[in-house]
């Protein structure tokens, strides 16, 4: 009995140490403590964790700034996940809807959305609105994607079950289209948040006064390595939290076949 | 819940046509349907029975002929259909599923306990609140059987319902069927390639020709109800009925094959 015990936490240690990060992180500190590897350009990741340690509790700057990319991050997600699932489901079940706008999407979408950023900035000034709006669009065109292509992957019976049972509109979309293509909705919130993140990080890299980019360019600046990855590391567990999420709310859905999500 | 009288013409179909592209899928169909009916429709694979079943539950739009259904009640759905695949809501719990169909109008509890009451009919009652990936095939198609059921509509459509079932499941379901059926007095429209399907269950059998489909003929099955589905099959009436009826759609499908193989040859010498 004991010795299973033992067992059961050495398998459990060995899961949680056995991860690719995990033995990266491990190898990254001894080539480092070993001086296989530059201290200055690799410095190692302990010292990283206690210098972010030190900025989070000593420098209130630093947590203002991860507070302010948050701010914009998540303005961008309520600004642009609503506008996505209700232009989403106009195309997805209106055919005129979609011929209308579905070239427009196809024009735009493939312009890479950081090549708008001097637009925008042109248009709404060097401010937050800008910011907001270039993570916004980001975060949108994945979703709509999604969106589109969870309604198109509906079977054709439930629209047969819709039409012959005269479900009424509300019910339709609400039980029936919404709830069916929730999956994708969130997966698509999943990657559309993780390309917004790399929005958040390039407007901050320029003209910004905040924000985790901001910091990163600026300890760039001023060759304050260490910072840099304190500030890959902000963003790696603000990636790390959404994706957590997400999976979390996917393994949720009970009626969907959850056997091969692990 | 029924206020036809029996025997009062529901729905009347004359000369129906149906084309997809070139292909000719119907033609010039004709078909009645009366109050408390129940109505087999065979004929071999691909003749245009789906086609039709969809003309019928305003599915397809786009066709020649005529429908009549001037004695429905507008207030009532007309037809409720049960598809051969399981085409249940996956997010919704089999009791909900039932109720989301249910759009007349009714308070909350009544929606439920009319759905309620076909699930017990259909003995699922104990299941109401699964998911549909947790049931059986033959248990989902019960629950889509109560469904039409509970629907209340004028006519029930069945697409070759228990096509997917295993052979006990489909006899369990034939039975049941039959005695629920024999108490509601439903008009229902069958769609089937079973040739005794179609007799053990229906009053009046209609068999389509192969592609395009058209009328050859109509066989009344006068075989008493209450029915039991293995005792009929000792039955000489249905005997009689499965030998004629297994003949006329033995020459159909010849007749469709000898019509592909011309095509292929036509294809071939064109190349």
């Amino acid at each position: 009995m004991h010795k299973k015990q033992t067992l059961g936490y050495i398998n459990k240690i060995l899961t949680v140490i056995f991860t690719a990060p995990a033995v990266i992180l491990i190898l990254w500190e001894l080539l480092s403590r070993f001086k296989f590897a530059s201290a200055i350009y690799f410095p190692s990741p302990s010292s990283i964790l206690l210098r972010f340690i030190y900025l989070l509790f000593q420098d209130p700057k630093f947590l203002s700034d991860i507070l302010f990319s948050l701010k914009r991050l998540v303005l961008g997600v309520i600004i642009s996940v609503p506008i996505a699932i209700v232009l989403g489901l106009s195309i997805g079940l209106n055919k005129r809807v979609s011929r209308f706008l579905t070239p427009l999407i196809s024009i735009t979408y493939p312009i890479p959305k950081l090549s708008i950023l001097p637009l925008l900035m042109i248009l709404f000034g060097i401010g937050d609105i800008s910011k907001i709006a270039i993570i916004a669009i980001g975060i949108f065109y994945l979703v709509l994607l999604n969106v589109i292509h969870g309604i198109h992957g509906l079977p054709a019976v439930y629209f047969y079950i819709i039409k012959i049972y005269r479900i009424p509109f509300a019910k339709r979309i609400y039980s029936i289209i919404l709830k069916g293509i929730l999956p994708d909705i969130l997966h698509g919130c999943k990657v559309g948040i993780g390309y917004g993140l790399i929005m958040v990080v390039a407007s901050e890299f320029i003209a910004a006064k905040n924000g985790i980019g901001f910091f990163m360019w600026n300890a760039w600046d001023q060759f304050r390595i260490k910072d840099v990855y304190v500030g890959l590391a902000v963003f790696s567990l603000i990636g790390l939290a959404v994706f957590t999420l997400f999976d979390r709310l996917l393994s949720k859905l009970k009626w969907r076949d959850n056997s091969r999500l692990w | 819940m029924n206020n036809y009288r029996p025997g009062e013409i529901v729905l009347k179909a004359a000369n129906i046509s149906k084309v997809f592209g070139e292909l000719s899928v119907l033609e010039n169909f004709n078909l009645t349907l009366r109050q408390g009916e129940f109505v087999s429709l065979i004929g071999p694979s691909g003749c245009g029975k789906t086609t039709l079943l969809k003309i019928i539950a305003g599915l397809i739009k786009d066709f020649s002929g005529e429908i009549d259904c001037q004695s429905h009640d507008k207030s009532r759905l007309f037809s409720s259909v049960v598809f051969q695949d399981f085409a249940f809501f996956p997010w919704l719990s089999i009791l909900d599923n039932i109720k989301i169909c249910l759009n007349n109008p009714m308070s909350d509890s009544e929606k439920n306990q009319l759905a309620l009451s076909y699930l017990e009919k259909v003995n699922l009652s104990d299941f109401k609140s699964y998911f549909p990936a947790e049931l059986s095939e033959g248990m989902i198609q019960r629950a889509n059987v109560a469904r039409a059921l509970a629907s209340c509509s004028q006519i029930i459509l069945m697409d070759e319902p228990f096509v997917h079932l295993d052979f006990l499941s489909r006899i369990h379901l034939q039975q049941l069927a039959l005695e629920i059926l024999a108490n509601e007095l439903r008009t229902v429209f069958f769609i089937t390639h079973n040739i005794h399907e179609a007799i053990t269950l229906a009053d009046r059998v209609v068999v389509m020709s192969s592609r395009p489909g058209k009328n050859v003929v109509e066989f009344a099955v006068d075989i008493p109800r209450p029915r039991d589905v293995n005792k009929i099959r000792e039955d000489k009436r249905y005997l009689n009925l499965v030998n004629e009826i297994t003949e006329l759609l033995t020459e159909e499908v010849k007749k469709s094959q000898q019509e592909f193989y011309q095509c292929i040859k036509n294809k071939r010498s064109a190349i």
